[in-house]
């Protein structure tokens, strides 16, 4: 028979972040959001609506873009994750994307900012040649209440326009 | 907006899934991709003493030809649908050609966003059976058979008596959705489906599926097949339209008298995204487009 | 060179495009505070039963109630306890609450305490709530929901109605919305463990009220409170009157000796935090054979919710209407009577606009309405009536200062071509299927009001002033401590774009410390549209008050008059000479060797500048151009064009953001976004599959033209921008839609026009019954 974790006992979870192991122990009940935020304390990742609606949470999973609130720590275990921190060269150099977001003026508020770039990354790195039409539907994804998105579709326009020149 | 707490098991073999299921019954539910059932976790609208997750399942993520049918391995996430291919008998993969080949991903498209779709399946689609859901209602259409596995024993739904109510379906408790056959549909076959939706990637408030045969000599509709959801409990077929299709060659007005008689058939229920009125003069505008997308008209 | 007017890069940007944002939620190692709410409308809370604090525990720690008060004969003065005492007025309204380790487990005690509530009647909605047996919100202290009321009329009113040429008679009603900041809000208090301080981290709009407020019902000297605003996640002034919350949170942080946080979740926000918006209006309008408008009356009652808000009361969406309605017309003889009314709904608080998009929309819908009657085109009826001799007082005595609400609209108009349009409008009616429409919506929008205009409206408090002090340090770095609480509006940048002028330095040289009431001077924070107004001429006047104080420290160090010093490129120099030296040499010498200064030179260099101007009004023309599906309802917005005067710009890129998130929201309250109660007074709406904020997706690019008539009223020049997108785009997409099917006689006067409103409204204007109307591309 299959292992069972009980709903009250902490389980041991390795989470692949940003290239680091992170182990941590938690309740099966616990999201990658919260795991993110709580345990490994990576709080870039937000959480806007927590129940998919959003995309605040929005980190790659094995390269794709998903909701990590919809996602249990206890599901990653073993996949590699990527989030908002570790956009950035080791270095501190902003990628190409956060620099474009900064002279785009693609946020206002930036609490969704962290949502947009890692899908944005996610579908720039699957698709880097994406055409407009299916770049406007992915950002559809998420949500942002300030920016009005013009900029945030700029934005990446410009590094997917950079990328293939 | 945290669930209430549940004990989780992560079986990685469908016997394994199969015993889980078994030994714990209603107090349990299967976790596929999770993009309906954790948000009504977190809501705590639904509160599973154990979760199943069938995420590490071996064998459940085939698509191939068998049969005469198509069978889509309940894993399989919506993002595949967007550029079908099967896994030929020798084992290589390639792109699923015909009707099916070019209509599942322009059904594939309208499932939610991309993060969704990447991360939804198919299976949970159909075994979460929202009377909107894009699947539920293709899956009606084309009678689909939806293959359960138990303890034991295997046993094929017909679609028809799947779809019980709102999220409620002919599937027991220990019971497992493995795959889902669709029938191939020959050349001779024009679909359409379309839906309306308040944003881009919402749940239809209304969706249409059409399906007709077409005699190759005469051109006249020899099997209709229109299904709709959104509409009640459950996607539903609409015979009576179906019937003003049979033996008339399409055309607009012929659509525009089928669209009429699928506006008089259905019951709508109303809620807050559409009175039972507006609902029923969506299905209307939903099934002449589809019919019209069918047949090569631009369907808007 | 000057760095006013200038698109620089934001220096708030790179802490969170990394995802290092400090954000209320982000603060860790508090215990959870969770809310137990109510889940009926109405109804007298007979126990409550678990491990729950409720009322009493305030009560015997002696905790006040909040008390948000207009001096005004008719308002009706209310006392709100900080959780349900005796009867609960509204699904969500805090009964209880409980402190769990985590928020999982808080939610886990939450379920276990019981409500015992015994229902009764509620009156949900405008119409229940104003019926004559309606039953009442607050009947110990009111026999009526109406809760203020204001009245008044210009005397030859009636008569100017009477002897019009034609008399326009309209009823436009608003939905109830919610501002949804994408970070919901959320506080976190703890006390410090010696000497009786407390922090409080919210995600809030006013740090220094907040404080003020919270302190005054707990009792506590606000020496002893530090609110701090973190990041905030956008507010559009859900986040400017005082949560109940937030001052419990502080309350059990005292209690309990420990940090405690509550971080309100998605489902609470939409059904407890603030709604705004819900407002009817009934127009009586008279108009010359010219279509001029000579005389307007107007009835306007808003649903205000079960309980007012700290500090702007519930009188402020009616009164602002009664104030404001006129808008940018000319108009002799007005008459108004503006009611809010209470029921048993979430309150409401100020949305971006506040008032304004439902005036607007009242207003605009009125003039189309009336160019229809009088067969001419919706741009001429405007040219007719738009004000253009400045300034002008209103019929309400608003000054209005110079605008260009003619040239706006002309600009708007001639960028999209209206000929064309109507060409290919034409084409389509022919055609069937998807009906292109276009709408024009003209406003003036009343920004950057300061104590004088506050006071007019007799709150128990009054806003207004914002200070701020100025230092350079000695490294020559200028750090401004302002009052102001930014959240996403880039006024660090632009205030160090302001310092950087007067200073001649450089922005990256200036510092700005906003949202610690322990750190800057006491101020209103960020709301109205005025923050950049505000705040801006107060570091205006400190800025140049510093560059004073270091032109004379430069006189006496380069022995020159000070009004020859020219402060330029980080330099003091005596004008028309090379004598001169660093400012930040200037600023060691005013710090550490004061001894080189004549005797009684204050030492450092620190200024303080306060600002408190009366308001003043920016204009703007926003074109839609949509798509309507008749059969469906569906409206798809094609082309939004924006034409605006908000004074002098400071940076044109920040303001252009403003503008599009604003016009964004403008579309979305415009086409989908509504609160929805059902007659029991159960809230529908509270997930984002069911109260709709657009994606990319329902959003066009949004095209922009800039007019720049420098405010006389503001010492920037700048006038306020932040709520024009908003209060615009609703009317304008109406318009739009209204014009769309106009040739099948379409009336909808509604928001939001869902797709079964503009549904329903194509079969009544068909008059058919269901069946009878031809649908489907099929159809001709
Ligand atoms: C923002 C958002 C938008 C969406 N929009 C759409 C949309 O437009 N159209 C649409 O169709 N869907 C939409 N969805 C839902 C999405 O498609 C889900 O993926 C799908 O409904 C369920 O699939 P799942 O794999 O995620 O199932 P889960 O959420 O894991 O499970 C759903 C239910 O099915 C049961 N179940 C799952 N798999 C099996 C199995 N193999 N055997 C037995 N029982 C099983 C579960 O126990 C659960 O009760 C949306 C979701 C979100 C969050
Ligand atoms: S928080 Fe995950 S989608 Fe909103
Ligand atoms: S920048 Fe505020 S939500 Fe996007």
């Amino acid at each position: 028979m299959t292992e069972i974790s009980a709903a009250d006992a902490a389980v041991p979870v390795v989470l692949a972040v940003n290239g680091t192991e992170h182990r941590v122990a938690v309740e099966p009940r616990k999201t990658l959001a919260d795991a993110l935020r709580e345990d490994c304390g990576l709080t870039g990742t937000h959480l806007g609506c927590e129940h998919g609606v959003c995309g605040a949470c929005t980190v790659l999973a094995d390269g794709e873009p998903v909701r990590s609130c919809l996602l249990f720590a206890v599901q990653a275990h073993g996949a590699e994750i990527r989030t908002v921190e570790g956009l950035a060269a080791a270095d501190g150099t902003l990628h190409p994307l956060q620099e474009a977001f900064w002279r785009h003026h693609g946020l206002q508020c930036g609490f969704c900012t962290p949502g947009f770039l890692m899908l944005s990354a996610g579908v720039l790195e699957s698709r880097p040649d994406i055409g407009d039409d299916e770049l406007r539907e992915a950002l559809s994804s998420n949500l942002c209440r300030c920016t009005g998105y013009q900029t945030i579709v700029e934005a990446v326009q410009s590094v997917r326009d950079a990328a293939e020149a | 907006m945290k669930p209430a707490r549940f004990a989780y098991t992560a079986p990685d073999t469908i016997e394994g899934t199969l015993e889980a299921l078994d030994r714990f019954g209603d107090e349990a539910k299967v976790l596929s991709g999770g993009q309906s059932l954790v948000p009504m976790m977190n809501f705590r609208l639904a509160r599973p003493e154990v979760i199943v997750d069938i995420g590490r399942v071996g064998g459940l993520e085939q698509m191939s030809l068998t049969d005469g049918a198509l069978s889509v391995g309940a894993r399989v996430v919506h993002a595949r649908l967007e550029a079908p291919a099967v896994t030929a008998p020798d084992g290589r993969s390639e792109p699923l050609g015909g009707v099916l080949g070019s209509l599942l991903p322009s059904v594939a498209h309208y499932v939610g966003h991309l993060p969704i779709r990447v991360r939804g399946t198919f299976g949970g689609s159909i075994a979460h059976a929202d009377p909107a859901a894009e699947w539920c209602i293709l899956a009606r259409t084309l009678d689909a058979e939806i293959v359960a596995l138990r303890r034991g024993s295997e046993r094929v739904i017909a679609a028809a008596d799947f779809f019980e109510t709102v999220f409620t379906t002919a599937l027991a408790p220990e019971e497992l959705l493995a795959a889902v056959r669709l029938p191939i549909l020959g050349d001779d076959w024009r679909t359409g489906f379309c839906e309306f939706s308040r944003r881009a990637g919402d749940f239809a408030v209304v969706a249409a599926m059409t399906a007709v045969r077409l005699d190759p000599v005469s051109g006249a509709i020899v099997e209709a097949r229109i299904g709709v959801g959104g509409v009640a409990g459950v996607p539903a077929r609409l015979p009576a339209a179906e019937a003003t299709l049979r033996g008339e060659v399409p055309g607009a007005d012929l659509h525009a008298a089928a669209a009429a008689a699928a506006a008089g058939e259905v019951d709508p229920v109303g809620d807050l995204h559409g009175s039972a009125a507006y609902r029923r003069d969506l299905v209307r505008a939903m099934v002449a487009r589809a019919l019209a997308q069918g047949a090569g008209e631009s369907g808007s | 060179m000057s760095w006013v007017g200038r698109s620089l890069r934001r220096v708030e940007d790179p802490t969170l495009l990394r995802g290092a944002g400090m954000f209320v939620g982000d603060i860790a190692g508090a215990a959870a505070a969770r809310f137990v709410r109510s889940p009926v409308a109405s109804g007298q809370i007979r126990a409550v039963r678990g491990p729950a604090y409720t009322i009493a525990d305030l009560d015997a720690d002696g905790v006040g109630s909040i008390e948000a008060v207009l001096h005004r004969p008719d308002y009706v003065r209310l006392a709100q306890p900080l959780l349900a005492r005796g009867w609960v007025r509204y699904v969500g309204e805090p009964v209880a609450v409980v402190v769990g380790d985590s928020a999982a487990a808080a939610e886990d005690l939450a379920e276990q305490v019981e409500l015992d509530i015994e229902p009764l009647p509620a009156a949900v909605g405008l119409e229940a709530a104003l019926a004559a047996d309606a039953p009442l919100v607050h009947p110990e202290e009111s026999p009526s929901n109406v809760m203020v009321a204001g009245e008044m009329a210009t005397p030859g009113l009636a008569e100017a109605l009477e002897d019009a040429h034609a008399v326009v008679e309209l009823e436009v009603v608003s939905g109830r919305q919610a501002a949804l900041p994408l970070e919901a809000r959320g506080s976190h208090a703890t006390p410090e463990r010696f000497g009786g301080r407390t922090t409080l981290h919210a995600s809030i709009q006013a740090p220094h009220m907040v404080r003020t407020v919270i302190c005054d019902l707990l009792g506590m000297p606000e020496a002893d409170l530090r609110v701090v605003a973190p990041d905030v996640g956008g507010a559009f002034g859900q986040k400017l009157p005082l949560a109940r919350e937030d001052a419990v949170v502080v309350w059990l942080s005292r209690r309990l000796g420990r940090p405690v946080a509550w971080i309100e979740d998605r489902s609470e926000n939409l059904m407890a935090s603030w709604h705004s918006r819900e407002q009817r209006y009934r127009l009586r309008a008279g108009f010359d054979a010219d279509a001029r408008l000579e005389a307007l009356q107007a009835d306007v009652v808003a649903n205000v919710g079960a309980w007012p808000c700290y500090p702007i009361t519930w009188g402020v969406e009616p009164l602002m209407a009664l104030a404001e309605l006129p808008g940018p017309y000319k108009l002799e003889h007005y008459g108004v009577r503006a009611r809010a009314v209470a029921s048993h709904t979430c309150p409401m608080s100020p949305y971006r606009g506040v008032s304004r998009p439902a005036i607007t929309l009242a207003l605009e819908r009125l003039m189309d309405v009336a160019a229809a009657r009088q067969s001419i085109d919706p741009a001429e009826i405007r040219r007719r009536n738009l004000q253009s001799d400045f300034p002008h007082t209103s019929p309400t005595g608003l000054r209005h200062d110079d605008g260009t609400y003619r040239e706006a609209m002309e600009l708007a108009v001639s960028h999209v071509d209206l000929g064309a349009f109507r060409a290919r409008q034409r084409a389509a009616r022919a055609a069937g299927g998807p009906q292109p429409g276009i709408g024009i919506c003209t406003f003036s929008e009343r920004t950057g009001y300061g104590t004088p205009a506050f006071a007019a409206r007799a709150m128990g408090v009054t806003p207004g002033y914002e200070n701020v002090e100025l230092s350079m340090d000695p490294s020559g770095y200028v750090t401004a401590r302002i009052g102001a609480s930014p959240h996403g509006q880039g006024l660090v940048t632009a205030l160090s774009q302001i310092t950087a002028d007067e200073l001649g330095t450089d922005p990256s040289r200036v510092r700005v410390v906003a949202s610690d009431t322990d750190r800057t001077p006491y101020g209103w924070g960020s709301f109205a549209s005025r923050a950049m107004v505000l705040a801006g001429g107060a570091t205006y006047l400190a800025a140049q008050r510093l560059a004073a104080q270091i032109a004379e420290l430069a006189a006496e160090v380069l022995e020159a008059a000070a009004e020859d010093i020219v402060l330029a490129d980080g330099r003091a120099t005596v004008a028309g000479t090379s004598v001169g030296m660093d400012i930040a040499e200037l600023a060691r010498i005013a710090h550490h060797h004061t001894q080189r200064l004549p005797e009684g030179t204050q030492p450092g260099l620190s200024v303080q500048a306060g600002y408190d101007p009366a308001g003043t009004f920016s204009n703007a023309c926003h074109v839609a151009e949509v798509e309507v599906d008749p059969d469906t309802g569906g409206v798809a917005v094609r082309r939004f064009v924006v034409a605006e005067d908000a004074g002098r710009l400071i940076n044109p890129m920040i303001a252009d953001g403003q503008i599009r998130g604003g016009v964004a929201q403008g579309i979305a309250n415009a086409l989908l976004e509504e609160v929805v109660y059902d007659e029991d007074g159960n809230i529908l709406t509270t997930s984002l599959m069911d109260y709709l904020p657009p994606t990319v997706a329902e959003i066009p690019d949004i095209e922009i033209l800039h007019l720049e008539t420098l405010s006389d009223a503001t010492v920037t020049g700048a006038k306020g921008l932040g709520e024009g997108g908003t209060i615009g785009a609703p009317a304008a997409v109406l318009g739009a839609v209204n014009d769309a099917l106009s040739h099948l006689g379409v009336e909808l006067n509604q928001m939001p026009a869902t797709p079964e409103r503009v549904r329903a409204a194509v079969r009544a204007a068909a008059g058919a019954a269901p069946a009878a109307h031809a649908a489907g591309a099929a159809s001709p």
